[in-house]
């Protein structure tokens, strides 16, 4: 069947949500001929600003948000293969917030 | 703009690697190294965690680290944890519910949130294009930010004298939390807070009772009632202190007397105590000043020599102090204190306490505080309405579970203050000069403690430094310009200029410096500093 996805960011959305019998899948997509940038994919759309103008104070903090990060990144993971499933609960939400997405990225919105 | 409130798009950028994140982070950065506060919104919590994770999916399956929903939402998880403990919760308020007739509920959320900060002072940060459209000048992108805080430069966040701020941050759930408990229970006059407040002072104190009043003054006041002290009656205080303490002897309509102060511990004197004693004593009033006890153990011995006098601890600013192991307001007949808000214990508002083990007077002080009757419609006292708010009652059992660590941080910072005073002196800088020169820190008495509501030093020309201070960005304050005897309402006394030498020193030399439990050491170090520098400048 055909159905139509919005492409953002590297992820491709279904419209409406379908639920797969299997994943990963290949699927066709046909893209617009003039959808296809031909500028540099990585230049960032945001100005970026050197951390060594700013004071000591600040780029403290800055450090302080990356170590943040990498203990969260470090400090989960699975011993037990079953711990991995998630719950009903927990596949509802993600079917909401799914949604959510899917109708900001329609609307140009981000996450 | 002293606060940030962050819209999701700027959680998940800080939260996950992506277009934005940096200067996400960097405007955060920024804020928080201003000291200005960064707010994440509690009716936000359940799109925070669901968004971080499925970002967290995404990214890891475009870096070909593949993780499951479940750990990618254990990753968001942790890392809102670890974020949200360094930043503020912002509570969701039954108003900010009713949002559905609105276009984007979400969004309508954040902008009312608003509401609750003084105009100008908090900005929604986002990179949401129909957010920054309706929320005009409340919002900006964290690039805008960025901008706007480059060209204001590096300000250094001012020096509280007494910051209330940081404090009620670290306390955000526990007084939400008690105050909304009496919102629901409705008992805003007497309620089960005010009897579970008083049953846990009365034992930190270590006395039977506790009564809680609507203010230190009110507490003085009813002191004395509850003595019976009145017309013909005289009362010994100190003349260097606020009004209230001889105000409240005025009031019943008693004479106040005024015993000179110790040097040293700007308290009452007890070696020309007894010689304001006459048959018309009623009692003594000794005043603790500044955080530190008054000399009990001797002015309790003289009262006692001298017919049972009771004396009352003037206690309002030396709760949480202790005197050979005992605490302040545990120690006289009655002891007394207050809970206004710039207290070292104080609450939103007005407040008071009284401390007794005697069981008389106790439940004398509690009918007096409810119109003079113990039961309802029988009056047996001239009483007047001074109960405490139930809400305060609330808000002091909140900040009760923060106060013994805000006392041993105000001796830490008052014992620091007093070794980097005295330290400098030691190197050379006590040839100061004479105009300018910093005399003397306070000093704490053999077997006191001190809860420095006022860290307090004496000067030469005084206003000049005061004003030298305040240029360096240096807050400070004179306690007190005037003694109680210069007051033109104490003028029927008949104290004349002279009749008390060190509290009238006292009164022209001491200033207060910045003191309170979050002060950090770095700004403590730069208010030292600043008083060496103007010191030594005008030394050379």
């Amino acid at each position: 069947m055909q159905v139509t996805a919005t492409y953002d960011q590297g992820r491709l959305n279904f419209v409406r949500p379908i639920n797969l019998k299997r994943q990963p899948l290949t699927l066709l997509v046909e893209i617009p001929d003039d959808a296809i940038a031909d500028a540099d994919p990585s230049q960032s759309p945001f100005p970026t600003y050197d951390l060594n103008d700013f004071p000591e104070a600040v780029r403290r903090e800055y450090a302080k948000l990356d170590v943040f990060r990498q203990k969260a990144y470090e400090s989960t993971g699975y011993h037990d293969e079953t711990e991995k499933l998630e719950t009903e609960d927990q596949r509802e939400r993600w079917q909401a917030v799914e949604f959510r997405n899917s109708l900001r990225r329609e609307q140009g919105r981000p996450l | 703009m002293n606060h940030l409130l962050l819209d999701v798009n700027i959680v998940v950028d800080i939260c996950v690697e992506r277009g934005g994140s940096a200067n996400s982070k960097l405007a955060v950065s920024i804020a928080r190294a201003a000291g200005h506060q960064v707010w994440l919104y509690s009716g936000s919590v359940q799109t925070m965690e669901y968004v971080v994770a499925s970002e967290i999916f995404r990214l890891d399956r475009e870096n070909r680290q593949p993780v499951s929903r479940r750990e990618a939402n254990q990753q968001a998880k942790v890392i809102l944890a670890i974020l949200s403990s360094e930043w503020q919760w912002l509570a969701a308020l039954s108003g900010e519910g009713m949002v559905f007739d609105n276009e984007d509920p979400e969004d309508e959320q954040l902008l009312r949130a608003l509401d609750r900060f003084p105009v100008g002072t908090a900005i929604i940060l986002t990179r949401d294009k129909p957010m920054l459209k309706r929320a005009g000048q409340r919002a900006m992108t964290p690039e805008e930010y960025i901008e706007i805080r480059k060209q204001q430069g590096d300000k250094r966040s001012g020096i509280e004298f007494i910051d209330l701020k940081t404090q009620q941050d670290q306390l955000r759930p526990q007084l939400e939390r008690n105050i909304h408990r009496v919102l629901h229970h409705g008992k805003y006059i007497m309620g089960p807070e005010i009897a579970e407040l008083e049953e846990k002072l009365a034992i930190y104190v270590g006395v039977k009772h506790c009564v809680t009043v609507a203010s230190g003054t009110d507490s003085l006041e009813i002191a004395l009632r509850a003595l019976g002290i009145g017309p013909g009656d005289e009362v010994i205080t100190v003349p260097f202190t606020w009004i209230s303490s001889a105000e409240v002897i005025a009031q019943v309509g008693a004479r106040p007397v005024f015993v000179d102060i110790e040097p040293v511990t700007f308290n009452m004197n007890p070696d020309i105590l007894e010689a304001a004693i006459t048959p018309q004593t009623k009692a003594i009033m000794p005043v603790s000043l500044f955080g530190q006890m008054a000399d009990y153990r001797r002015i309790n011995e003289i009262a006692v020599r001298r017919g049972n006098i009771p004396v009352i601890e003037d206690g309002a600013q030396s709760f949480g102090a202790t005197q050979h192991g005992r605490r302040s307001c545990g120690v006289t007949t009655i002891g007394s204190t207050s809970f206004f808000p710039a207290k070292p214990f104080g609450c939103y508002g007005d407040g008071g306490a009284l401390f007794t083990s005697d069981d008389i007077l106790a439940d004398t002080m509690r009918a007096i505080r409810t119109h003079g009757g113990l039961k309802r419609h029988h009056h047996t006292h001239i009483g007047m309405n001074g109960r405490l708010d139930t809400m305060q009652a609330a808000i002091l059992l909140a900040k009760l579970e923060r106060f013994d660590w805000e006392v041993e941080q105000r001796q830490q910072l008052g014992d620091r203050y007093t070794k980097l005073l005295t330290s400098a002196f030691s190197t050379g800088l006590s040839t100061l000069s004479t105009q300018h020169s910093v005399l003397s820190p306070p000093r704490i008495a053999q077997g006191n403690t001190s809860v420095y509501a006022q860290y307090t030093i004496r000067c030469q020309n005084r206003e000049v430094l005061a004003a030298r201070l305040k240029e360096h960005g240096i807050p400070n304050s004179v306690y007190y310009p005037k003694c109680l005897h210069e007051q033109p309402v104490f003028a029927f006394c008949g104290y004349r200029w002279g009749d008390f030498p060190e509290a009238e020193k006292a009164s022209r030399e001491a200033l207060s410096l910045p003191m309170h439990p979050d002060l950090r050491q770095n700004d403590q170090k730069r208010i030292v500093d600043a008083l060496l520098s103007f010191s030594s400048h005008d030394s050379k």
